[in-house]
């Protein structure tokens, strides 16, 4: 009974300061998350070990939920969403952002729901499609890779007077999408090669890249925005279809499936492919799914750690959550019923926790422009990458926040700053890593 | 088909073959043959590489004889529509194709200007309805429209068949082309009339395909004759399936160069025939890879195909087998038409009110 | 005809809107510096270009100053007994000496165990055995070598410290432990734990039930051989059905061991070809017909 107390107790704990933390524009759960069980490992004791698990899944939990306010109401996307933003700007330049986050979050709950009734076929058919794919999954991320870029059109209108001025302007997007893409896929190389951070700050290497492709230009972009937010309108009702929600339904856990398991294929990369096999077009489509399926990549990527079977003895590790947890966590099958518990009362307090927040956080707009908000930020954001990496680190933030920049002002898509895992861990995967180190003068 | 459908089918065309499969393997995974090779994204890359040619190459190389750019202040409906209905009256009268490239409108960063086109067979007239201004989000700022927003153009020389033409709706990005030309009875109409040409011809597809040979055999890769292969396999695919649609394809281009009509099964963007298509292809890719590397389902194929393709698709197609409310109409055509039929029967009234202001003054 | 403005709208006399219009035309043109619709030049918008010139001009620059700079920068060396949880997934340099080595070649895997002196560390390679053996080749590492190893820290609740090198190249043999070479006669209680070179002949076979324990003979004397399935397994070739024949001549890399208070040896890495050679009998000369 203590046991199961002391978990309830951390199951709240990590919900509530998921909640918080993702209320905080461009700060993403997975820093957090490293730097807390760094912290939990110096004050043992704290959280006991079975609590461990349920704590951090609680976390990620509420963020799932509660960083849909943030990435509707100001446009601060994560990794995860950079593609599907568009629909929730549109309803927030309507008036509707609280309309638009609540449908993101009863997306986030259609999540949770799936993961806990579809949890034991995904434990048995999960372990087969695993060993069917893991030999051929340099080839799938390649594939990925392919058509990501494939499928990026001209969106200039073609103007000019002779055939390459036309071609000229509107390759201009497409042009600056490979080369983000290619310049992203180069700084993976090099920093899963080596790296300018302390060994020290090993567990949050790759978190300076992160910050500075996505949260940074994220931020300036705001920040040179003139933009304002119209007033929004709190409504007691979401316009939702029973359509809706299964075409929702499919496209969510489509794209939150590839997510989930396909490694550096993150819920925005997922919710293209998903967009483009489901075929269907609508803004509330593309917010529900978007909720459903950040709530599989980031959720449903850790339980298939519990997937452990003979086919699969030590779980399918997916997920940066697995990542973090992974030197201190031995997965069991027997603990995933009690994982399943902590999602679905994780996800029902965060979803009661959204509505409230959304309000408060309109309330905040309207007598806070959102500028200050990322001006708070910015300088949060660099202290925190100087205080774990140093300034390795923060030489390491510019230079992505150079690559993130690209996207952002030649109106390409932002998901190929995705390339700096993509591309090394495709690459390695095809067993060219050697060459690589050779080719860069790395080895 | 749309592009990710196209892609996906060429790749499990590719996994047909058992080669293909073992070679992608990665050496590790104690398989014979294995390679890591790339070669299933390489049918994937020709699967999709047709309307690449057309849309990111082509269409640029196509020039259009007129070229509309409406006001952006003042946008002028019944000029636009004189123009492209006299495109389609010199289609005949000169006895010779005629192209014309609608451009979009953009007024802001963020803003366009909607208008769009709509073809009636019935009163053998053109119209052009001009919309609100929108977001690139394509949200309508309501009440942006303006007063003199419909023109008709009557057609002179030139007969549309019923059906014979997509009316459209121009708003952000790039506008269509339309190419006129003079069929035996009436203008024939071909909505971008440079998509699905010689893009679309399995002789292209070899010739893009034939280079990959040399270019394995110089990087010492086993089995270098599959590479053209598949490659040549994964365009074929995709021309195929555009056989099902409306537009068809220049199969032969350069031997035959006339665009053959599809079959008319869907349209390119019919959401079901996309999903199954993909939901086939994922399911083959699947049960190929397993039965020529891993042998671990432990189902018959009949078995394995009842239950994760016929069963899964049942689901699909269920709420709609069961439901009893018809599909829903296009919306966005109902929207023109009934402006164009409040513009005419304001123009009546006002005829009316004028005659009737000519009798009482 | 000018194939650009069949339809020509009035656009005289309207004020320019902003910068983002073209000031020949009043035309929207969006970020650049030539209006594509009637070519004028549109130099006064310079804020947005000077950012995008800043994101790619300084992604380009930073990534070429990033490479120079991890070129010239030394890997740092962690000692075992140091790390900690913060250092999960660092790049780091480990010295230390090789306790034991193991390889798989079906699964072109390898695992070397390494002592530093503060403690062990599993230096992992998977699926990079063919190369390490390509580029080290006599140089692969054995037990007793001293290394300096590059490698990727993962530290897992399943694995314990592991760190995974990518290359051949990010490992170097500082001292190579000699081994030496023993006649099967001279070896005694001594050397137990001692890894040399033998040769013998194989003169009796006794198997058991997980593999099989070989006579050899040198001009010396004689020594026993156990072998185990297991290890046989792992060697893909002719060797296998070979070593279990008498009269046949094994020259391996072995261990001197103890079992049951019996000196035995054990083979040392048989997957390496270098570290176990087996000669078939010459063929008995059949002797002349009797007439």
């Amino acid at each position: 009974m203590t046991e199961y107390l002391t978990i309830l107790t951390f199951c709240l704990a990590g919900t509530l300061s998921g909640a918080i933390i993702s209320l905080i524009p461009s700060l993403h759960i997975y820093n957090t998350a490293g730097i807390a069980l760094i912290l939990w490992t110096h004050i043992e004791g704290v959280i006991p070990y079975t609590a461990v698990a349920p704590f951090f899944l609680s976390l990620v939990v509420a963020y799932a939920f509660l960083n849909t306010i943030p990435m509707t109401l100001i446009g601060a996307p994560d990794e995860s969403a950079s593609v599907t933003i568009l629909p929730g700007i549109k309803y927030l330049t309507l008036g509707r952002g609280f309309e638009a986050t609540l449908a993101g979050g009863i997306g986030s709950l259609i999540g949770i729901l799936f993961l806990s009734v579809a949890m034991p076929l995904i434990y048995v058919a999960m372990p087969f499609i695993h060993k069917i794919l893991a030999p051929h999954m340099h080839a799938i991320l390649m594939a990925v890779i392919v058509y990501m870029l494939m499928s990026e059109w001209p969106k200039g209108e073609g103007l000019g007077r002779t055939t390459w001025e036309r071609f000229r302007q509107a390759w201009r997007n497409v042009f600056a999408g490979l080369v983000t893409f290619g310049l992203a896929g180069i700084l993976g190389l090099i920093v899963t090669s080596r790296t300018l951070v302390s060994p020290d700050a090993g567990f949050q290497n790759i978190m300076p890249v992160f910050i500075g492709l996505f949260a940074i230009p994220g931020a300036i972009e705001k920040l040179l925005s003139r933009e304002t937010i119209p007033p929004q309108h709190i409504s007691s009702s979401v316009e939702l279809t029973r359509g809706d929600i299964g075409w929702s339904t499919l496209q969510g856990v489509i794209a939150g499936g590839m997510a989930a398991y396909l490694p550096a294929v993150t819920a925005g990369i997922g919710g293209i492919l998903a967009g483009h096999a489901v075929a269907r077009r609508g803004d509330r489509l593309f917010i529900v799914s978007g909720g459903i399926a950040k709530v599989l990549y980031y959720v449903g990527a850790f339980l298939l750690l519990y997937c452990v079977t003979p086919l699969t003895p030590m779980g399918i590790g997916r997920g940066g959550l697995s990542i973090i947890l992974k030197p201190v966590l031995q997965p069991l099958p027997r603990e995933l019923p009690m994982m399943i518990g902590a999602i679905l009362l994780s996800g029902c307090i965060s979803f009661l926790l959204l509505i409230p927040s959304t309000r408060l956080t309109i309330r905040l707009l309207s007598r806070v422009h959102y500028h200050v908000l990322y001006w708070a930020t910015l300088p949060l954001l660099v202290v925190l990458v100087v205080f774990i990496t140093g300034w390795a680190g923060l030489a390491l933030m510019l230079i992505a926040s150079c690559i993130g920049m690209i996207p952002v002002f030649f109106h390409s898509r932002r998901s190929n700053c995705m390339a700096v895992l993509l591309v090394p861990i495709a690459l390695n995967m095809a067993g060219y890593g050697d060459t690589i180190l050779r080719l860069l003068g790395l080895d | 088909m749309k592009g990710l459908t196209h892609f996906i089918s060429a790749i499990a065309t590719a996994s047909f073959f058992p080669q293909v499969v073992r070679m992608s393997a990665t050496p590790g995974a104690q398989i014979d043959g294995a390679q890591s090779s790339f070669i299933l994204a390489l049918a994937g890359l020709y699967g999709i590489m047709p309307d690449t040619l057309d849309f990111k190459f082509g269409r640029f190389f196509e020039t259009a004889e007129i070229d509309v750019y409406p006001d952006p202040r003042n946008p002028d409906a019944q000029a636009i529509a004189d123009t492209l209905g006299s495109a389609m009256d010199r289609a005949i009268i000169e006895n010779r194709e005629i192209r014309i490239q609608f451009h979009t409108v953009q007024l802001s960063a963020d803003h366009w200007r909607q208008y769009q086109i709509a073809f009636d067979a019935e009163r053998q007239e053109v119209a052009v309805v001009i919309g609100p201004v929108v977001t690139t989000s394509q949200v309508a700022f309501a009440g942006t429209e303006p007063d003199n927003r419909v023109g008709i153009y009557r057609l002179k020389h030139a007969r549309l068949k019923p059906g014979g033409a997509r009316s459209t709706t121009v708003d952000i990005m790039s506008g269509p082309m339309y190419g006129f030309r003079p069929g035996q009875d009436h203008v024939l109409v071909d909505f971008l009339p440079w998509h699905r040409t010689w893009s679309h011809s399995y002789v292209v597809g070899a010739a893009l395909a034939l280079p990959l040979w040399p270019l394995a055999l110089w990087m010492n890769w086993p089995s270098a004759w599959l590479y053209p292969l598949i490659a040549f396999l994964g365009f074929s695919t995709h021309v195929t399936e555009d056989l099902t649609g409306h537009m068809g394809g220049s199969l032969f281009w350069p031997f035959f160069r006339e665009r053959t009509r599809g079959l008319c099964w869907f349209h390119a963007a019919n959401p079901d025939s996309n999903f199954v298509t993909d939901y086939i292809a994922v399911t083959l890719i699947l049960f190929n890879l397993d039965r020529f590397v891993t042998k671990l389902i432990p189902l018959s194929a009949p078995v394995f195909f009842l239950l994760f393709l016929i069963g899964p698709l049942l689901l699909y197609f269920l709420p709609r087998l069961v439901s009893t409310k018809p599909a829903p109409k296009a919306r966005r055509q109902d929207s023109v038409q009934g402006v164009i039929e409040a513009h005419r029967r304001q123009a009546a009234q006002e005829e009316l009110l004028d005659e009737s202001e000519s009798i009482v003054g | 005809m000018d194939r650009i403005a069949d339809v020509i709208m009035s656009m005289a006399n309207t004020p320019n809107i902003d910068e983002t219009h073209c000031p020949g035309c009043g035309r929207f043109v969006g970020p650049y510096d030539t209006c594509p619709h009637c070519q004028s030049s549109l130099r006064h918008r310079i804020s947005l270009k000077v950012f995008r010139w800043i994101a790619v001009g300084g992604s380009i620059i930073g990534l070429i100053i990033l490479w120079i700079g991890l070129r010239i920068q030394e890997v740092p060396l962690l000692h075992a007994g140091q790390i900690d949880l913060q250092h999960n997934m660092a790049t780091a340099r480990f010295e230390g000496k090789v306790i034991s080595v193991s390889t798989d070649d079906k699964k072109n895997s390898f695992r070397i165990t390494l002592d530093d002196g503060t403690g062990l560390i599993m230096l992992m390679g998977h699926g990079k055995l063919s190369v390490f053996r390509k580029v080290l080749g006599d140089t692969f590492p054995r037990p007793g070598d001293t290394i300096s190893a590059v490698g990727n820290i993962s530290y897992s609740e399943n694995y314990g410290l592991t760190a995974f090198i990518a290359s051949p190249r990010r490992l170097t043999m500082l001292s190579r432990d000699e081994v030496i070479r023993k006649e099967l006669g001279r070896i005694t209680r001594e050397d137990i734990g001692l890894i040399g070179r033998f040769d013998g002949t194989v003169v009796e076979v006794t198997p058991f039930a997980k593999g099989m324990t070989l006579r050899l003979q040198d001009p010396s004397g004689q020594q026993q051989l156990t072998v185990f399935h297991s290890e046989l397994k792992r060697l893909e070739d002719t060797r296998i059905d070979q070593i279990s024949k008498i009269g046949t001549t094994v020259r391996f890399l072995g261990r001197v061991d103890v079992y049951r208070n019996e000196i035995q040896l054990r083979l040392v890495e048989p997957a390496d070809p270098g570290n176990l050679d087996v000669q078939p009998p010459a063929e008995p000369v059949s002797a002349p017909p009797v007439s």
